[in-house]
């Protein structure tokens, strides 16, 4: 790979990790959210 | 001083306060990350030695610097909780575990892929590289620990204090290259200068704020996530959900 398409693909796999990171724990937190939103109505 | 400002710190209000600021800083820091990286990619001149190989330091130097404030921050919250039994830093010291986790991933891998043109190598098992996967270790096994207990108090006690012990391994990546002979070159920036070009070296302070941004959006996501899930079904709750 030319080496400023190594940079690239380094900067892209990092923040995809971090993407990645965040998108998870938005849907985990929404998931508890909502989990907790019927016990209360129940 | 400490009750002044732990009433800053009760579990609802800091609920609310992820929840205003979890979403803005996300877009802040991804729109911060995007031109800081076309900055530092497109802008800065090439290195005289290292061509355009070195632009890869501007992503793995702050993620070092970020994984191991993080894991002080894991330490200095497990102190506290230990000493003064408060929720509110275990609560902190779990959500910091796995941004901790990813930025050492990103340390590790970002360093490997720049040591193969630069020292013609992935991976040698120096002090510096190896006390740093020696962190990824650590971060790894807290979140093991993390899911090993039925207790919560049980898991925030052990967590605490692995994390507290964990926290020699800091000193020694941080010193590893002058009390070593490394492959890994000495720190660049130190108390009586820089060895970066100043041109250059404006791109370090703005991706590292880029990824704070970005580090505190998915922290105040977890925050939240924990508070949940240690209130019970009581008024707390309903408290905490509808603000």
């Amino acid at each position: 790979m030319d080496s400023i398409e190594t940079v690239l693909f380094t900067f892209l796999i990092s923040i995809s990790l971090i993407l990645i990171l965040s998108l998870s724990s938005y849907i985990r937190f929404m998931a508890k959210l909502k989990n907790c939103q019927e016990d209360l109505d129940d | 001083m400490y009750k002044y400002v732990a009433k800053y710190f009760i579990p609802s209000r800091v609920f609310k306060f992820c929840n205003l600021t979890a979403i803005p800083t996300f877009i802040i820091g991804l729109i911060a990350f995007l031109l800081s990286s076309y900055f530092v990619i497109y802008s800065l001149p090439a290195d005289i030695e290292q061509q355009e190989i070195y632009r890869i330091l501007f992503i793995h130097v702050p993620s070092a610097i970020l994984s191991e404030l993080i894991y002080l921050f894991l330490a200095v919250n497990g102190f506290i909780y230990l000493v003064w039994r408060t929720k509110i830093s275990a609560i902190f010291l779990n959500s910091a575990i796995s941004i901790g986790l990813i930025f050492t991933a990103i340390v590790l891998i970002s360093g490997s892929i720049w040591g193969k043109p630069t020292w013609g190598t992935y991976w040698v098992w120096d002090a510096r590289i190896t006390s740093t996967f020696i962190l990824l270790i650590q971060y790894i096994g807290l979140i093991a620990l993390r899911s090993s207990f039925s207790s919560k108090q049980t898991t925030d006690q052990i967590l605490s204090i692995v994390s507290i012990i964990g926290a020699v391994n800091i000193p020694i990546i941080k010193f590893s290259v002058d009390w070593w002979n490394t492959l890994h070159q000495n720190a660049s920036i130190t108390t009586s200068g820089s060895a970066i070009d100043s041109e250059m070296l404006i791109g370090l302070p703005l991706m590292l704020v880029s990824l704070l941004f970005l580090s505190f959006s998915i922290f105040a996501r977890n925050i939240q996530f924990e508070i949940l899930t240690r209130t019970g079904k009581t008024s707390a709750m309903r408290e905490i959900i509808n603000g």
